[in-house]
This record gives C-alpha cells, structure tokens and sequence, in this order.
C-alpha cells in the first residue's frame, strides 16, 4: 500500500474518565487537556506537556498555579496522560511526546523530564470550549465527497 | 460482469507521474523548488497549454520562480493537480464501467458559482492564507507553531452552515497535521495522502459551481450504508436506487473523539438514523443534485432485498470533485468468494482497511462471505469497500449499530455528560 491516499488503521479507542478528565487533545507540538479538581466540584486543572523538551505545567483555567507542581508533574498531569493513552493508545500518545521507545502510561510517565514551563491556560481551555461546542453544532446533509480521505478517525 | 484488469488505462501513468512531481515540491516546499519539482512546476504552463488553466497558470509562473507564490498561484496549481488526477478518474471509470457493464456515466448540470457572504469569505481568506503558508514552507517543514493558530480559524468554519465543507475538510487536514509535526524525518509525510488533503483543502476554501438542484420525491431502494469519519466529523453516506439509476444521501455531524462505537452515529442530522438500512424501501423526499440526494424526510416501506438489484447507471461528480479517491461504484454480488484477500468473481482486493471500525467486524469474518454488496474502489489499484455482506447464515452490516444508536439511553452516555457540560461552561 505504498501509495494509499488513505491513513493506516488505528489502534481502537478506549472508554476514557470523562468527569476526570474532560478534554485531552494531541495538539500541535503538546499534549493538553482538561482535569478535574480532586477535592473542589466546581473547579478544573489546565495541563499539558510540550513534545520534545517534554515541559510541562498546570494551573487553573485562571492561571493559578497547581499546588502539586514541584518541579515534576502534578497527579493531574498523570491522570491527562492515563487518558490520553486510553483514548488515543499509548503508541499516539509517546509518538506525539517524542518519547522513544513509550509504550504504556507509566513509560510516558517516566519519559517525562523536563522543567516547569509557565504558559497561560487561556489557549487550552479555548480549545475544550470548542470541543464541547462541536457536539452542539448542527452538522449538514450536504454532499461530502472531502470525507472520502478519512476513514478511520 | 468480468474480473477488473490490473493494467492501468493509457496516461494514467504519465497523469500519476506529473503529479508525483508536484508532490515533491509541495512536501519540500514551494519556496525552495528544486530539480524534478521544479522543473515540473516551470512546465505547468506550456503542459497546460490552450487549456482553461493555461492563463492562472502563466500568471503563477513568476511568482514560483522567485520562490513567493501567492494565494492564487498555489490555487492554480491545485487546479492543476487536481485537473490531472481527474483525468484519472475519468479514465478509471470508464475502465470500471466497460468491466462492469455500464455506460460511461453522464455529466452532472453545474449552475452559476455559490455565492457568499464577507462573513463566509473572512475565514475562507484566513484558510488560503494558511494553505499557502503550509506549501510555501513544504509539508514535512512545517513546524507546529505554524499549525497551532489556525484552530480559532476552524472553530468559525465549522459554526458556519455554507462553509461546512471546508470545514470538514480543513479540520481533518489540521487533526493529522497536529498529530504528525514535527516530522521526524522529510521521509515520514505520507505521499501522496498529504498533498491530496492540500490541495482538496485549496479547492474547498476557494470558489465552487453549483450543480443544478431540484426538490425531489420517492422510493429509494437502498443497498448499503458507508461511514467516513475524521477526528471531529462523521458522515453517513446513504447509497441506494431511485427511479432507476444510482444515488446517495449523506448525513454528516460533528463529533469528538470521547464518542466511542455507535455514540458516534448519535450526532448525524436527522433523519440519518432512519434512513440507514438496506432491507426496506424508503419514501424519501428532499433535494436532488445529480447523484446527490439531501434528504429531510424519510418513511420506512416495504421489505426489500438489496441482493437483486443489478448494475444501475450513475451520475458522474462534479468536476471539482473528481479524484481517483471519490470513485465508489455500488456492487452489488449475489454470489461471491474471497479467496487470498481477493473479492471474485470481480477478481478485486478487498479494501478491509475502509471498513469503519463501527461495523465491530471480527478478523478474517469477511473472508468467509458468500455474498457481498460493496463500493468499488480505486486507491493505487482496484478494491472492493464491503457494505453488506451474507456470511453463512448470518449478515454483516451497520444494523446493529444503528439500533443501539436509536435506543441508546439519553441521560447516562458521553454525549450526554458533554452536552450537559456544555450547557453550563458555554453559558456561564
């Protein structure tokens, strides 16, 4: 198949913990995601960890620093990961973090050394409004011959 | 019926080979052109001479020699590209079409260009600007601080009812990207996957001419039902006969990824859900557009049994939309085996890798059919898309899923925990 135009098959997705963690996403150059608070219903984590440098950081969505950041990841960077690696496996997960040879989440987990990396959690939690934004839009039953290039996602 | 010839049809080599050219600039970047490419991406002119696209192109030239192409020039290559692997498809159809017993299929009536707001023509800017962004600097280069940005782009496509199109393309094009970057190596971009996914992104966020419409009213007798989904959209696409020749209605929602097995087929605009079957007739009603059917009503009839239905005439895409990757021709295979992977007597592989993971197929299941209605494809050679299949005493097909898509409970599933989720955050 060394010309297909269509993408290779993935491995299938497991049942993540949505009420711990919201939203994980492979974005460009990071993985990011949302995480309930433990102790307070009301509130949720920003976290993520940039590919590459492996950086990583955790605030609120008002940019208050995580209290369980002390220069290593928090229990919520953990529970992003473990998520990330039910929902996308954990082949994705370490491909897209640059960690060779990562296979399961505590590989990922021990993969991870870089330092804190302060960066605002605005960008994330805009992302995670506009994901919980997509199960609300109308869709359209219009032709969609665009779709014909994926099939697997 | 006879067994599909593996031989490709004359040109279709040469139109490949063009296109493999191209390709090599457009992973390498138009902005530093260099041997093969360049020199195929300095012919586009006089290759394309005393066609429609011969002036865009001419226009392009100077541009692509300085290595500072503009929207338009990149829009005149993809047209360029496109109009090659088009001339693909043509030729694989006919090919298909004379295995297979059909006429050659006629062309559908195009109308004026759409028109659009300054509200649907911002963000389709933004997109061509990325677009050129991305070949500039060469689809395996681009970094991902390149990439990030134009999500908030994407969020004001997909809110956009004209523009969905583009917004379904665009967004599964950014998803891989976002995934893949940073390449490890120049080697690794998918070929030619990614410059397809670019150049049908150019052609979506740029202008488009209507094919002619008309409301419409029937019975439609369905033969199957195929799924395409990315990350953040799914899409059911209906196929089936009405008054005698082949068509499809396509139901396409916007999804995330927490929603697992048939949560998914739960966002699909209605009436999807009623119209995803292939054992009864349907009264359906809507709007026609050449093979296209958008349909808003639907009404179960009669049993119906796809497996005696023979080969139909279709209608041909629009020519925008002429690819090697859109030819689905419905089969429909009373008796059949496959044997080594190969689907006869068609004499075809068969494409398990298109097979949506929401048919829950066990292994090696497939291999055992006895009959098969399925797409006829073409992806560097001819294969065969399952739709329905008869194994043994059993039938494999979406039914189950869309059953459980229909009870499926309201108030405990994904979609519900998100929605609910959603009510609050967004509101708050």
């Amino acid at each position: 198949m060394g010309r297909s135009v269509i993408a290779g098959r993935r491995e299938l997705p497991k049942k993540r913990n949505l009420k711990k963690v919201p939203f994980v996403e492979l974005a460009p150059g990071r993985l990011q995601g949302v995480v309930s608070s433990g102790s307070d219903a009301k509130r949720v984590y920003v976290s993520f960890v940039d590919a590459g440098s492996t950086d990583f950081y955790c605030s609120t969505n008002n940019n208050r620093p995580c209290g369980g950041l002390r220069g290593a990841p928090c229990k919520h960077i953990q529970a992003m990961i473990d998520n990330a690696v039910a929902q996308y496996g954990g082949a994705r997960v370490a491909k897209h973090l640059g960690i060779a040879e990562a296979a399961d989440a505590r590989a990922i987990r021990s993969g991870i050394r870089g330092a804190q990396n302060k960066q605002p959690a605005s960008e994330v939690f805009s992302r995670f409004l506009a994901y919980l934004r997509y199960v609300e839009l109308d869709g359209t039953r219009e032709p969609m011959p665009e779709l014909s290039w994926f099939v697997t996602g | 019926m006879s067994a599909l010839d593996e031989t490709l049809p004359e040109g279709v080599q040469d139109a490949l080979d063009a296109v493999a050219a191209l390709d090599a600039g457009l992973i390498g970047g138009l902005s530093r052109l260099g041997g093969l490419a360049r020199a195929q991406v300095e012919g586009l002119p006089s290759l394309f001479a005393g066609t429609p696209l011969a002036p865009a192109l001419e226009r392009a030239a100077p541009g692509f020699a300085k290595g500072t192409p503009t929207d338009d020039d990149v829009a005149a290559l993809a047209a360029a590209r496109a109009s090659l692997l088009g001339a693909v498809h043509d030729a694989l159809v006919a090919q298909a079409c004379a295995a297979l017993g059909l006429e050659a299929p006629a062309d559908p009536v195009l109308g004026a260009p759409v028109a659009l707001s300054d509200e649907d023509e911002a963000p389709l800017r933004n997109a061509r600007h990325w677009l050129l962004e991305l070949a500039s600097a060469g689809l395996s280069q681009v970094s991902p601080d390149a990439v990030a940005p134009f999500a908030s782009t994407l969020e004001t496509l997909a809110e956009r009812p004209a523009l969905q199109r583009a917004a379904v393309m665009l967004t599964g094009f950014f998803d891989e990207l976002a995934e893949a970057l940073p390449l490890a190596s120049r080697d690794d971009a998918p070929v030619p996957r990614w410059p397809d996914l670019w150049m049908q992104s150019v052609i979506a966020a740029g202008p488009r001419l209507a094919v002619e419409e008309a409301p419409f009213e029937g019975e439609l007798l369905p033969l199957g039902v195929e799924l395409r989904h990315h990350d953040h959209a799914i899409a059911a696409v209906v196929h089936g006969a009405l008054d005698g020749a082949l068509v499809r209605g396509t139901f396409t929602g916007w999804k995330v990824d927490a929603l697992l097995g048939d949560e998914a087929l739960r966002v699909l605009p209605a009436p999807a859900l009623e119209a995803m079957t292939s054992d009864v007739t349907l009264a359906v009603k809507g709007v026609r557009r050449g093979a296209d059917l958008l349909v808003t009503e639907v009404k179960a009839g009669a049993k119906h049994d796809p497996y005696t239905l023979g080969a139909l005439p279709f209608t041909c895409a629009a020519p925008a939309d002429r690819h090697p990757v859109q030819i689905a021709i419905p089969v429909v295979l009373p008796e059949c085996r496959v044997s080594a992977g190969r689907v006869e007597p068609l004499g075809v592989r068969l494409a398990d890798e298109r097979v949506s993971p929401l048919y829950a197929a066990k292994k090696g299941q497939l291999e055992e059919a006895d009959a098969m209605i399925g797409l006829l494809r073409w992806d560097d050679g001819w294969a065969l898309q399952p739709l329905d299949a008869k194994i043994g005493k059993d039938r494999w097909s979406l039914d189950a899923a869309v059953t459980a898509a229909k009870k499926a409970s309201k108030t405990t599933d994904t979609l519900s925990v998100l929605t609910e989720r959603a009510g609050k955050l967004l509101r708050s």
